[in-house]
């Protein structure tokens, strides 16, 4: 017990003193490399840490070894934004004024409910509101609002992503499949397939964007609105 | 920019300085314990070995296996620990046949172990 006990220490004041060194930020902020390196000091300390047969050397080594890697890794993003963005990635523009660039969605593996999602973290509930929406390196969203948007305080349902229709969210609204496809009949689109997104909220308003096409919102009567 | 160069450096430098003082350490101690070894061998192989020779192997290598535990998997030095008190109880027991297998194992794991330290694809992979 006294020999874990004196491994442990040691192993964590080494991981301190190298986490102060590297300046580290908090975990959502870390670059790729970093988030992996943290990961690979965790596995590196803890296996000498708990197995007695493993000498500490092996360990301290290992740390020491990320640590290089990390400093040298360090050193070549300030080389220049070409061995920045192979080390670190660069940010996507997964929105713009058009609408989703689901390019861009694609290429970060995400598809038009993960960006939902992180939009509502950002405290962007509605497509509309956004004007552009950054994925940075770290996997953080940064968000620019259109200057005179305003949430109606209602939360937008998905209806059709990437062609597909989400069949729990129309039975939320009380909906059919054939309604949704009704809709998309009025507004001149024969088939869902061409639908990149299709979402309403609880005012009936809706947002639509079409594949290859800039996104358009309107209302529809307030009684199908409903949900 | 500067510290980053520096801490890089220094680290550098610290983990060359510790694969050169491994590599020398656990070389030169296998070395000595070799020639201990084959010292040993050749009075077990003339019958004129006794406990005593063996016990003071064994204290030569209680001692040297102190450093060893640093860089060396503990359970490797636990199988020369057990192959060479086995040497000792066989020739306490005049089983010089039997002592000299013990031997060439412990001599055996005297060129292995160190090899394991040694830039080679077998070692990395």
């Amino acid at each position: 017990m006294l020999i874990i006990f004196l491994r442990t220490a040691i192993i964590l004041i080494l991981l301190m003193i190298v986490m102060r060194l590297m300046g580290k930020r908090q975990i959502g902020e870390m670059q790729p490399y970093e988030f992996i390196i943290t990961l690979l000091i965790a596995e590196a300390a803890c296996v000498p840490m708990s197995d007695v047969s493993i000498p500490l050397l092996y360990g301290i080594a290992a740390i020491l070894a990320i640590f290089i890697l990390h400093q040298i890794f360090s050193f070549l993003e300030q080389l220049g934004q070409g061995w920045k963005s192979a080390i670190s990635g660069k940010p996507s523009l997964v929105i713009d004024t058009n609408g989703i660039n689901f390019k861009e969605l694609k290429k970060n593996n995400l598809d038009v409910e993960d960006l939902i999602e992180s939009l509502r973290s950002t405290g962007n509930f509605s497509l509309d509101e956004v004007k552009f929406a950054i994925l940075e390196a770290n996997g953080k969203f940064s968000v620019i609002n259109y200057p005179d948007s305003e949430s109606n305080g209602e939360l937008p349902l998905l209806l059709i992503d990437c062609g597909k229709i989400v069949n729990g969210n129309i039975k939320k609204i009380g909906k059919t499949k054939q309604d949704v496809i009704a809709l998309a009949n009025k507004k001149g689109i024969n088939d869902i397939k061409n639908i990149e997104v299709m979402t309403i909220d609880g005012s009936g308003k809706i947002y639509l964007q079409e594949k290859n096409k800039i996104f358009t919102t309107f209302n529809i009567d307030s009684e199908d609105s409903k949900w | 920019m500067v510290k980053n160069i520096v801490t890089a450096i220094s680290a550098i430098i610290i983990f060359i300085a510790g694969i050169i003082f491994e590599r020398f350490y656990v070389t030169n101690s296998f070395n000595e314990l070799d020639e201990r070894l084959d010292a040993t061998r050749s009075k077990i192989v003339s019958e004129i070995s006794t406990e005593d020779d063996l016990l003071a192997l064994q204290k030569f290598w209680i001692e040297k296996k102190h450093g060893l535990h640093v860089f060396l998997p503990h359970t490797e030095i636990k199988e020369i620990d057990m192959w060479i008190a086995e040497a000792v109880i066989l020739v306490s027991q005049q089983n010089f046949d039997e002592a000299v297998q013990k031997i060439d194992v412990v001599i055996e794991l005297c060129e292995q172990i160190p090899s394991s330290f040694r830039f080679k694809f077998e070692n990395i992979f």
